[in-house]
């Protein structure tokens, strides 16, 4: 009965059969193939006893081995059935809630907490720059009413109309299919806010040379979510700045941000921990003495971008002999061009 | 939950005392600089580096390491200790670079073997560091500001990382009970204070140094409790390499970091040019990267490798050769910073490198069953590198229906270009903060969505749903009238865009009328123009509570497409009434609206006195017979504003009419609150519907 009415309703979300007593065993993998699952369920034979606690461990088990470790974000339904009056048996049906940001958004249009979707702006692909997010939701578009759409659609919300006239509803405009089909044209995402400090992108994703679909992926909560865009409260409309940031052309962009202070592999670190990293910084400093005095300039530049380094740790050195030759070897260099 | 962990504050102190000037005793080949120098030279005598050089060398790197795995709330007190203590830097974070710890480090020096020893102790610098850990940080202050009641939340815990040559265990036990006594004592004294914080945890970590050749006269430990605010542990290592690589190995526990190593990186031979050899670069980041790996139990497949007798792993991840420098978008979930274990090595540099110009490189895993998977993927955004965790589980959306095959997939003529366009406007960028953006009210964000609001207030989402959007001439209008506010130069723009309009209504252009669901050939000329006239007052309606002048904008559209409709009731169905009546009703009629007429007039005037004879013969040519009475069909009848209604209104009444409008032109109705009885709906409906549409599929 379970079953049927999740296929009829649920066709998209995947299913697995579990069965338990005081042992647990995986009768139907994830799947959307409900004729195997109701199958499944008709062979099962009773077991010995009761025993959740190892059914759950065996869920979650097979929810990690299936999908990975992103997916406990999201709820494990459970449902115990009672098939026999004499036996207990239970079955435990565990489903992903595809559906899960929907409800929490229809939720909040009741008790009004939360606001729905707004989009707050768009950012190139290469900008926003394959972000982690924290799940991924594909977003469907439903039929708006024809009075509703008359006086053309709000940007800042989905439709939540639903009308039974699906096939009508194909050739009724929708916003998301314009919507995917710009940021698909533009190579772009729509920035949008799901609550306060709580961000998420739509975006096109092409499954197929054919198949191509609007998805929502949400970032961590948080003010900031990713260091390259910088704080999203900050993020204000171009028309604000007083240069276009993108260059008339769209030759260039405002992000990422770059941080105040470079990370030591974007700058010149002194690290002579290995013998070979001092030996290479020296080695440098004598081969522009060298070339001394014509290179006059060359040596000071090498000079002084080591010498924040040579400074420092130089003088360390408990026996100076190795400036010593190097005073040397200087000299003799300047002597060798004379 | 507590915040603010131990790994919040690190002291490092490092001892000055004369007997760190002694030998380390591993020495440094330098002789190998001068190959190529001619005959005659003195040959360079190895160096060794002192035990003060080693320490300072393998903390900076310790720091170098945190700072690019954690440039933020991660914060580090440099201490120096000999006959005093001398703070390098504080915990304000502009302090917190290596730079500013290398500066300070050179202006102290190295110890001075002449100095008394006797008034020499690495205790001033743990006394200093204690007292250190009792100030509270900015991050600290800020989290006891905004949590206000729960202010208790926020703790102080932090770490000791000692540095020094201790002479036996009994002087480690010394240097403990030292610490454990000072804590006691600061804690009084941070108890009365707003800027100090008592020490809830602190913990210890000794490292004794000792010249290589040497036998250790102190013996590790690992970390045991002193007291329940103070843990402590010794590691007794040797000078050199030995303490270089424990100091990594500590780094990683105290951050929680793990170590990738990226193999058969391959890279041109400085050499031979024409070959390539393969270099591995071990990279290290937060742990959390191999996640995946620790979950599925793949991590010792995944090619881990233990080195240095078991204390240190290393995942390894086979380099993927970017294809092309496409853009696109990645499942990924997860990005951590990284910091390259040896950084000034070439095969690391020529990876940074590769990395911070641009291009991005798939990393792949090797596999239990012997598959292979790409997991990961490093890429740099603003000089910062990151390990991207890319999904390699299977995905909940298989096949799913494409778009095309939903609600509104059949349409054809969205106006996806002109969205782009739309988008590309509404791109956001960074507004640097400061005291004058806040004071001036909305944050930026709130201001892009109140631009996304103005500019599609009204928007057509198909071409043929449209007649306005498809005119070139309408365009300086269309960009200028959702603006906040409009200039006198962005009004008389929007007049002349009008004026425009009836010169080409008067020439009789023809208007890209869409003629789909229309037999024949569509509207005729004036109908064309009504539906245009009627389409561009609804765009700007939308607008006139903006300012005075959008306002104005719409006057102006009122005013000057006035005489058309008349045109059309009087082809349609006036052309025999007689004049007179028409004049009489009309005069009745039109009281209510001698204003809109008047500044009709006005407008017309102005525009007519730019144009040609022709124009205005046309219009007479036009008009044989008087206007046709306006109560027949009013014209403004859908869009009909709150102020014309009939009979005396209320300025109140007009005002809630107008935000009414204003607010439902804003928003749709929640679907439950117009189906809710006494307020309240029923949830989930649509289980109940078979054919019922869900809005999201979650992954």
């Amino acid at each position: 009965m379970l079953f049927e009415h999740m296929a009829t309703n649920y066709r998209l979300e995947f299913t697995s059969l579990v069965a338990f007593s005081s042992l647990w065993e995986l009768l139907v993998p994830f799947t959307r193939d409900y004729n195997t699952l109701q199958e499944a369920l008709s062979n099962l034979e009773d077991y010995d006893k009761t025993c959740l606690e190892a059914a759950l461990h065996g869920v979650s088990n097979v929810v990690q081995q299936e999908w990975g470790h992103a997916c406990p974000t999201q709820v494990i339904y459970q449902a115990m059935i009672l098939i026999d009056l004499d036996v207990l048996l239970y079955v435990l049906y565990t489903a992903i809630p595809h559906q899960a940001v929907n409800e929490y958004i229809k939720l909040n249009y009741v008790t009004n907490c939360v606001p729905d979707l707004e989009i707050v702006g768009f950012i190139e692909i290469g900008d926003i720059s394959s972000p982690p997010v924290m799940s991924r939701h594909l977003v469907l578009p439903i039929a708006v009413n024809k009075e509703v759409d008359d006086v053309g659609p709000g940007t800042t919300e989905e439709p939540e109309e639903e009308t039974s006239a699906n096939q009508q509803a194909g050739k009724v405009p929708n916003f998301c299919v314009l919507l995917h089909g710009s940021l698909k044209v533009e190579g772009m995402v729509a920035l949008v806010q799901l609550g306060p400090e709580w961000y998420g992108m739509l975006y096109s994703q092409a499954d197929s040379k054919k198949k191509s679909n609007l998805m929502m992926s949400l970032f961590e909560p948080g003010p900031e979510p990713l260091p390259w865009l910088g704080k999203v409260s900050q993020l204000g409309p171009i028309s604000d700045a007083a240069e276009n940031p993108y260059g008339e052309d769209d030759s260039k962009s405002p992000f990422p941000l770059q941080p105040k202070i470079k990370r030591s592999y974007a700058q010149n670190v002194t690290v002579w921990i290995k013998a070979s990293g001092l030996q290479t910084d020296v080695q440098k400093i004598l081969r522009n003495a060298r070339k001394l005095p014509e290179k006059t300039q060359t040596f000071y530049k090498v000079v002084t971008r080591e010498s924040a380094g040579m400074d420092t740790l130089l003088f360390m050195f408990s026996r100076l002999k190795m400036v010593e030759n190097m005073e040397v070897e200087s000299i003799h260099s300047i002597m060798d061009v004379n | 939950m507590k915040m603010f962990s131990v790994s919040h504050k690190t002291a490092f102190v490092v001892d000055h005392c004369p007997y760190m000037a002694e030998s380390s005793r591993q020495q440094v080949e330098c002789d190998v600089l001068t190959k190529s120098r001619g005959q005659g030279m003195i040959p360079l005598a190895p160096v060794s580096k002192s035990l003060w050089t080693c320490a300072v060398e393998c903390s900076m790197e310790y720091c170098r390491i945190l700072y690019d795995v954690y440039p933020l709330k991660k914060l580090i007190n440099y201490i120096v200790s000999d006959s005093e203590f001398h703070i390098l830097n504080s915990w304000r974070q502009e302090d917190q670079s290596t730079h500013e710890l290398m500066s300070a480090l050179a202006a102290v020096g190295p110890p001075n073997p002449q100095e008394d020893p006797e008034c020499c102790s690495v205790l001033h610098g743990l006394v200093a560091a204690v007292e250190s850990l009792c100030k509270i940080t900015e991050y600290q202050h800020e989290a006891r500001t905004t949590l206000m009641d729960t202010a208790d939340r926020v703790a102080n815990r932090g770490r000791i990382i000692c540095l020094t040559n201790a002479k036996s265990d009994t002087h480690v036990r010394m240097l403990e009970d030292c610490v454990q006594e000072t804590i006691l004592e600061q804690n009084k004294m941070a108890a009365g204070s707003d800027r100090l914080m008592p020490i809830q945890q602190c913990e210890l970590v000794l490292v004794h140094i000792f010249p290589q050749g040497e036998d250790t006269l102190v013996s590790d430990r690992p970390k045991k409790e002193v007291s329940s605010l103070l843990t402590s542990q010794v590691h007794s290592v040797r000078a050199g390499r030995h303490l270089a690589t424990k100091l990594n190995i500590l780094v990683q526990q105290h951050f929680d970091l793990a170590s990738t190593t990226i193999t058969n990186i391959p890279m041109k031979e400085e050499q031979h040019a024409n070959t390539s050899a393969n270099y591995d670069v071990e990279l290290l980041h937060h742990r959390d990267a191999h996640l995946e790996f620790f979950k599925s139990g793949d991590l010792h497949m995944a090619g881990s490798t233990s080195r240095d007798s078991g204390l240190k792993e290393t995942v390894t991840l086979k380099w993927c050769t970017p294809r092309t420098n496409s853009v696109e978008l990645h499942y990924c979930t997860g990005a951590y910073r990284i910091s390259p274990t040896d950084v000034n090595s070439r095969p690391s540099s020529c990876l940074t490198n590769f990395l911070l110009n641009g291009r991005s490189v798939l990393l792949e895993q090797p596999r239990k069953s012997g598959s292979k998977v790409i997991s990961h993927m490093l890429s740099s955004h603003g000089g910062e590198i990151f390990l991207h965790v890319l999904n390699s589980t299977r995905s909940t959306l298989e096949d799913p229906p494409s778009i095309s095959e939903g609600c509104g997939g059949r349409v054809t003529d969205y106006r996806i270009t002109d969205f782009g366009e739309f988008m590309r406007e509404n791109r956001l960028t960074p507004v640097p903060e400061s005291p004058d953006t806040e004071a001036s009210g909305k944050p930026p964000a709130e201001r892009a969505k109140a631009q996304l609001e103005r500019y599609t207030r009204y928007w057509p989402m198909i071409i043929s749903q449209t007649t306005i959007f498809n005119m070139q001439a309408v365009v300086p209008l269309a960009n200028l009238i959702v603006k906040e506010s409009l200039s006198e130069e962005d009004l008389l723009t929007c007049q002349k865009t009008v004026y425009n309009l009836v010169d080409m209504e008067r020439k009789n252009d023809p208007l890209p009328i869409s003629t789909v669901g229309s037999r024949g050939k569509g509207p005729k000329r004036d109908e064309q123009y009504r539906i245009m006239w009627n389409e561009l007052e609804t765009l700007v309606k939308t607008h006139v509570a903006g300012s005075e002048r959008h306002q104005r904008v719409l006057d102006c559209i009122i005013a000057c497409r006035s005489k058309p409709p008349e045109e059309e009731e009087r082809k349609k169905r006036g052309r025999k009434r007689e004049d007179k009546e028409d004049k009489a009703e009309k005069n009745i009629n039109k009281d209510s609206e001698d204003k809109s007429w008047q500044e009709s007039e006005r407008l017309k005037g102005a525009l007519e006195r730019g144009k040609e004879e022709q124009g205005e013969s046309e219009v007479i040519k036009d008009s044989p017979d008087s206007p046709e009475p306006l109560n027949k069909k009013p014209r403004l009848e859908e869009i009909q504003l709150p102020e014309k209604a009939k009979g005396p209104v209320s300025l109140l009444t007009m005002w809630t009419n107008r935000i009414t409008v204003a607010n439902s032109r804003k928003h749709q109705e929640f679907a439950g609150r117009i189906s809710s009885v006494n307020n309240k709906a029923e949830l989930y409906q649509h289980l109940k519907d078979e054919n019922g549409c869900v809005i999201m599929y979650c992954i």
